[in-house]
């Protein structure tokens, strides 16, 4: 009985047609008996309209010139997939019809060879398309690709890559922090074939906000816009953050919002910038916001953490004046979360939405309230790893 | 196997007509249809008119820095003489010297980077010493960049807008980007194009479609109008006239230059979606049904000649220094790679006009500036969508300072034109009718890719009278008619200096003549749309489409891309994709259709891996081998095509032919099958028989009665059975495109009765509250019922249905969707009753065969625009209310409701939605109690 090993898998390609394609268009030479019936099928099916030589002037009469493709131009895009499909399924109301009588292949030839027939398509390298950091910032927007299985795609996304190898992942209509990445920068797949694809992050995700699809990152409690419930407890509001500006100055990069409550009233800017940080006990990366905050009630923002995460222990570094929260996420993942505020204490607090610093406007106190983040990522954490977290020093 | 392409016959008055122009190869305008002279221009006529045109206008680029592409999509001048370029890279550069004398000293510096795209620029100089602003337009954002420091690279992006919407599709760009004197920028949004029907433009994000405009002050956005497809281009003349270019597609017949005004409506129904009418009524507009909403006229179309793909345009501000032309419009035209010159005037309060050639051979042109200098610079730019060299790009073109002989300007009369040229004319010859070419054209106005020019006529001139000063010809005497394009070639012209014209030729859009009452006709006119092509898939279920899995019982198969794999030809390598399904091991169950069926054409395409094996079993009961050869085939094994043994011990049946072609590649399978026929009391009065079995259309089994079922297989044989595909020995195997063509019982008449007399309404009533005294939402007659509008259900004369048989014939148009409601309550909104759901392509994933929400069908059976058989029964049982539906005679829904939800009531159409189009036809009724 014959051996039937099951289907094998394979990586799902992005670009796999176009590039399996332009394999067959003049990046690598077609074998010389491929080339004549590509060429023998052209002049039988194609020439009438189009030309022998493909410049659209054929002996058929039509209703509109056919298409030179010398010229190189083609009414759905000029890509190979673009092409083999037009010859599939013809163009209705033209004179173009559909050959799906001839087979795939032969059509998917007849596109290579219609292709070759025009200018060269210069295709951007991988080379080309990866953007790279160097001592500045770079902030890049565009398609995002989920971010994780529990991720949608961000038609408008943000990424901001800095010098130390970490990019910070933003969505850039409802701002907010989706996750973190380290390594390479970004490849700019839309700067290839017919645009509009996805960027292609190139870090390695190391932490990752709400699994990737957070809810507002920004809410505020009590207050008089807020909504008591009747039993008493106080329901969060979740404010909308607009994306006012990016600003790079140097290796950092300074996002800004305008936080806005669901009754559309502006409750006021907020400046966000993101970099990497790390002591000799672990590595992570830093947020530096500037907030604004209600005359009455609190602000809340969120960390990052699912609902149910514990809270293993809480330290004060007195000459830093940091708070440490060191929680440990439902997956298991423990964050040391480092908290220094330009006034006022550190909150926490657990949120619908999980974690969050609660933050009170101190009377007469001059706003925006400065709140900067540490995120340490330890591989792992014991009681004893708290004197580490505090002795060693942060840079 | 290549099919004819249709051509269009051209009715014209007496003979063919043979064209001469003094400089341009003849044949045109011929008896059975044509094109203009340029498609037929010889290659050695373009040439020498390149020639001349290069005395006028030079064009040099302006180069790049090595080994950097600028794929421009917007530009700029500051105010220290610098061009700024945006390109679709998300990079924004800074030329200077491009207008010093040798363009290739110019130096380029980048000064942004990292947006999504940047297809519109727009620098505002500043004022009392301040620095001049720069605007860009990105994909989802139109942003002010700035350089905080002044190092010319820019630090902050600000954000001035990003509320349109985007869906992720690929084409969905933003253009721009022209100022108003108020200060406000303007954006147009591409539609999107998706899978599977990427022809059609859709909208499925906020104001894709629109232009918009947007105040930088509060980022506030004003949709401002709608029914674009991909308005490239947008220009901002002297005057203050907005004007937007379109690109030749799905509604939109050629290119068009629309002067936009706010609330209009420019002829691609997409966009519709987001106006406030359809939104209140949850309508989404079809993507082949002309919508209720009349397009406004465009102020100019491009001969499809002339320009497939148009960019921006800009009004000549150069007061001379450009040529003679200053305060007319430059068209960028980018798939001919030329500039066009657009020359427009107010006819009874509208804006149209003529559009000539200018300057061919330039490069896929999108973007167009003019400089006080007097240069064009131009940005190129051409990935995705092709065009003539070079792809990207700046260049700029200049006027060499030699007046040409054009047509500077025309003027509409009412019964001929004005023509006024840029010099004088010799007037040593006369100018006479015969010299003068006038056709009037049109176009439709229609779902599919453009529109060739229609009913194209020739209208002589009958006098022609050059003034005294030899500048102004005018031609009269035509029987002009608005509503259509004129186009009007001159020969044997000639300046009295002795140079030729340059451009012999133009088109001008007559939306109005001068005088006379008000035309309504727009040159792109509506048309009923053609048949549909899908119309030959009548009476064929589709079992695996939409839905791949729905219609079938079975475990461990999948929908991915599949194809062989070479390094392990005995299987497949596989990725995601929806191309095949595929069994993904020996463990994998048989393919077995959840729908009992009968007589008829089964259609199987399927894939094998070397020494693949399987069969495909009609009824589940009569075997048809499949079999890949590559490594042979023991001696009593069967082959692909093979009947398969017999339970009563007749031996496998060869096939007539080896049609197999090999692994990898799929092949179609059509069994042509008739089930056994029994009496009464199940008697088998007549055996199964196989009429045909065809294996890519060669037929290698014919007639062949099976007197038992197969070997292995269920023993007892029905009327009705499953389709059942089964690999063998665990081989993988690939399917797709199942269907099948059920042979129709005769119909049987004794019982049934018509309560739609193909004419008239009489006793139905329509939904309360809602009056259709034109007949528009509801139309009778000629046998056939059409539904069309907005919601409105129309309910049947007899209100106390309860247990029977109900069958029509139906037709619903793609994107549309309806029902068939029965036991339903006369009342407002939707009906309270069963429904037979009625759906091929809108997004509502319950498909025709389904009882709504109570057993949905997901596999989309009947394609759009298809009629196909609708067969409800409806029956008190003791377990509750038991309904059954077939498609095409085939149940697909066998359901009981043992809530026994509604007792009685009337029978009801649905008409769902603005956009969709029901049709119905012999709805009959067999009351049962």
């Amino acid at each position: 009985m014959p051996e039937h090993p099951a289907p094998r898998r394979r990586r799902a390609l992005r670009a796999a047609p176009a590039v399996a394609l332009l394999a067959l268009l003049g990046a690598t030479p077609c074998a010389h008996a491929d080339d004549d019936a590509a060429r023998a099928a052209f002049l039988l099916n194609c020439a009438r309209c189009h030309g022998e030589t493909g410049d659209g002037h054929g002996t058929e009469t039509l209703d509109r010139p056919a298409r030179s493709f010398r010229d190189g131009g083609f009414s759905f895009g000029n890509t190979a997939e673009a092409v083999f499909r037009t010859i599939s399924h013809g163009i209705p109301g033209s004179p173009m019809p559909s050959f799906e009588a001839l087979s795939e292949s032969d059509r998917r030839a007849l596109a290579g060879y219609v292709l070759s027939l025009g200018p060269p398509r210069a295709e951007a390298s991988d080379e080309q398309t990866e953007l790279r950091v160097a001592e500045r910032a770079v902030v890049v927007r565009g398609l995002l690709p989920p971010i994780s299985a529990a991720a949608s795609e961000q038609p408008r996304g943000l990424l901001v890559g800095t010098p130390d190898g970490l990019t910070f992942e933003y969505r850039a209509d409802e701002l907010s922090l989706l996750g973190v990445r380290f390594g390479a920068f970004v490849r700019r797949t839309d700067w290839t074939g017919r645009g509009g694809t996805p960027l292609e992050p190139l870090g390695k995700v190391v932490a990752l906000m709400h699994a990737g699809a957070p809810p507002a990152s920004f809410s505020l409690v009590g207050g008089p816009s807020s909504k008591g419930t009747r039993d008493g407890s106080r329901l969060e509001l979740p404010l909308h953050c607009e994306l006012v500006a990016t600003r790079v100055n140097g290796a950092t990069c300074t996002l800004s919002g305008t936080l806005v409550r669901p009754d559309g009233s502006r409750l006021g800017t907020l400046e966000e910038s993101a970099g990497a940080i790390s002591s000799a006990f672990a590595s992570g990366f830093v947020r530096r916001l500037g907030v604004p905050l209600p005359p009455d009630g609190a602000l809340r923002v969120d960390l990052g953490l699912e609902p149910g995460a514990e809270t293993l222990a809480t330290t004060e570094d007195a000459v830093a004046r940091r708070t440490w929260f060191v929680l440990r996420a439902t997956d298991g993942e423990v964050r040391c979360l480092g908290v220094t505020l330009s006034s006022g204490e550190p909150v926490l607090v657990d949120g619908p939405h999980g974690p969050a610093l609660e933050l009170r406007a101190l009377p007469g106190e001059l706003l925006p309230r400065g709140v900067e983040i540490v995120t340490l990522l330890p591989a792992h954490w014991t009681d004893d790893d708290l004197h580490a977290l505090l002795d060693e020093p942060l840079r | 196997m290549t099919t004819r392409p249709p051509c269009t016959t051209l009715a014209l008055p007496g003979a063919a007509l043979a064209l001469s122009l003094a400089l341009v190869a003849p044949a045109l305008v011929a008896q059975d249809g044509g094109p203009s002279a340029d498609a037929s221009t010889s290659d050695a006529d373009e040439g020498s008119l390149l020639e001349l045109e290069k005395r006028y206008y030079v064009v040099e680029p302006i180069p790049a820095p090595p080994g950097e592409v600028l794929e421009v999509g917007g530009l700029g001048r500051l105010s220290d003489g610098r061009l700024v370029a945006s390109t679709r890279r998300g990079q924004v550069w800074l030329v200077d010297g491009a207008l010093d004398d040798d363009p290739s000293d110019a130096t380029t510096t980048l000064f942004a980077e990292g947006l999504q795209e940047g297809l519109g620029l727009c620098v505002v100089p500043g004022e009392h010493g301040a620095r001049d602003r720069i605007f860009v337009v990105q994909r989802g954002e139109l942003s002010e960049l700035v350089d905080d420091d002044g190092d010319d690279r820019c630090d902050t992006i600000r954000t001035i807008c990003n509320d349109w919407g985007l869906s992720g599709n690929y084409h969905e760009f933003a253009f721009g980007l022209p100022r108003d004197a108020r200060g406000r920028f303007y954006v147009s949004l591409n539609v999107g194009f998706l899978n599977p029907e990427w022809w059609h433009g859709k909208s499925i994000a906020p104001y894709r479609g629109w232009l918009v405009r947007i105040n930088p002050s509060d980022g506030a956005m004003t949709p401002i109008a709608s029914g674009f497809r991909s308005p490239c281009g947008l220009g901002l003349d002297t005057d203050g006239t907005l004007y937007v270019t379109d690109n030749q597609g799905d509604w939109m017949p050629t290119c068009g230059i629309f002067a936009v005004h706010e609330g209009g409506y420019y002829g691609h129904p997409a966009s519709l979606a987001w106006t406030d009418e359809y939104l209140a009524n949850h309508a989404q507009p079809s993507d082949t049904m002309p919508p209720k909403r009349t397009r406004d006229p465009a102020a100019v179309w491009i001969p499809y000649a002339w320009s497939r793909s148009t960019g921006n345009l800009e009004p000549d501000t150069t007061a001379g220094r450009f040529g003679p032309f200053a305060g007319q419009l430059f068209a960028a035209e980018l798939t001919n790679g030329e500039l066009l010159r657009v020359q427009l005037e107010e006819v009874r309060g509208r804006k149209q006009g003529a559009v000539f050639r200018f300057r061919r051979r330039i490069g896929s042109l999108v973007r167009v500036l003019f400089t006080d200098e007097g240069t064009l610079v131009g940005g190129m730019t051409n990935r995705g969508w092709g065009g003539l060299p070079p792809a990207d790009g700046l260049v700029r073109i200049r006027w060499t300072g030699e007046l040409p002989l054009e047509m500077h300007h025309v003027h509409l009369l009412q019964d001929g034109f004005e023509i006024t040229f840029t010099k004088p004319l010799d007037t040593s010859r006369t100018i006479v009718p015969d010299d003068v070419t006038l056709t009037q054209y049109d176009y439709d106005s229609w779902w599919e890719y453009g529109s060739p020019e229609r009913h194209t006529t020739a209208v002589p001139v009958t006098s022609t009278a050059l003034s005294a000063d030899g500048r102004t010809l005018t031609l009269r005497g035509a029987d002009l008619v608005p509503g259509m394009v004129a186009r009007v070639a001159l020969a044997n012209v000639r300046a009295a200096d002795g140079s030729p014209l340059l451009h012999d030729e133009f088109a001008y859009t007559i939306n109005q003549l001068p005088e006379g009452p008000l035309s309504t006709a727009d040159v792109a006119k509506t048309v009923p749309p053609p048949p549909p092509r899908t119309s030959g898939a009548e009476g064929w279920l589709r079992l695996t489409y939409f839905d791949a899995l729905d219609a079938w019982e079975q475990h461990g198969w999948q929908l991915v891309d599949a194809e062989l794999d070479p390094e392990h030809p005995r299987t497949f390598m596989v990725r995601d994709g929806v191309n095949a399904l595929v069994d993904t091991g020996p463990d994998a169950s048989e393919f077995t259709s959840r729908y009992a069926m009968g007589d008829g054409r089964y259609h199987v395409e399927f894939m094998l891996p070397e020494g693949g094996r399987a069969a495909v079993y009609v009824q589940g009961r009569y075997g048809i081998a499949l079999a890949d050869d590559t490594h042979g085939l023991a001696a009593d094994e069967p082959s692909s095509g093979a009947l398969l043994p017999l339970a009563d011990g007749t031996p496998s049946r060869a096939p007539a032919f080896d049609a197999y072609k090999g692994p990898g590649t799929w092949h179609a399978l059509d069994v042509d099958f008739v089930a056994p026929r029994f009496d009464a009391s199940g008697e088998k009065l007549a055996d199964a028989r196989f009429a045909n079995v065809l294996l890519d259309d060669v037929l290698i089994q014919e007639d062949v009665a099976l007197p038992a079922c197969a070997a292995g297989r269920p023993s007892d044989e029905v009327a009705l059975g499953p389709l059942v595909i089964a690999p063998r020995d665990g081989s993988p195997l690939a399917l797709r495109t199942i269907q099948f063509r059920p042979v129709q019982p005769a119909v049987d008449d004794e019982g049934w009765v018509s309560i739609f007399n193909g004419d008239d309404l009489d006793g139905w009533r329509l939904s309360p509250g809602i009056e259709d005294p034109d007949g528009e939402r509801w139309e009778a007659g000629g046998g056939e019922l059409v539904g069309r509008g907005d919601t409105s259900h129309l309910f049947s004369p007899r209100g106390d249905y309860r247990d029977f048989e109900l069958r029509a014939k139906v037709m619903i148009s793609d994107g549309g969707n309806s029902g068939l409601y029965f036991r339903v309550a006369y009342g407002p909104g939707w009906p309270k009753g069963y429904e037979a759901q009625v759906n091929a392509s809108m997004s509502d994933p319950q498909k025709t065969g389904s009882l709504y929400d109570l057993a949905p069908v997901h596999v989309e059976l009947v394609p759009p625009d298809t009629w196909f058989d609708y067969h409800v029964t409806c029956r008190d049982e003791s377990e509750g209310t038991h309904v059954t539906i077939a498609v095409d005679g085939v149940v697909v829904t066998d359901f009981v409701d043992t809530e026994r939800r509604h007792a009685s009531g009337h029978i009801a159409l649905q008409q769902h939605h603005q956009g969709s189009v029901v049709r119905w036809r012999d709805i009959q009724v067999k009351v049962l109690d």
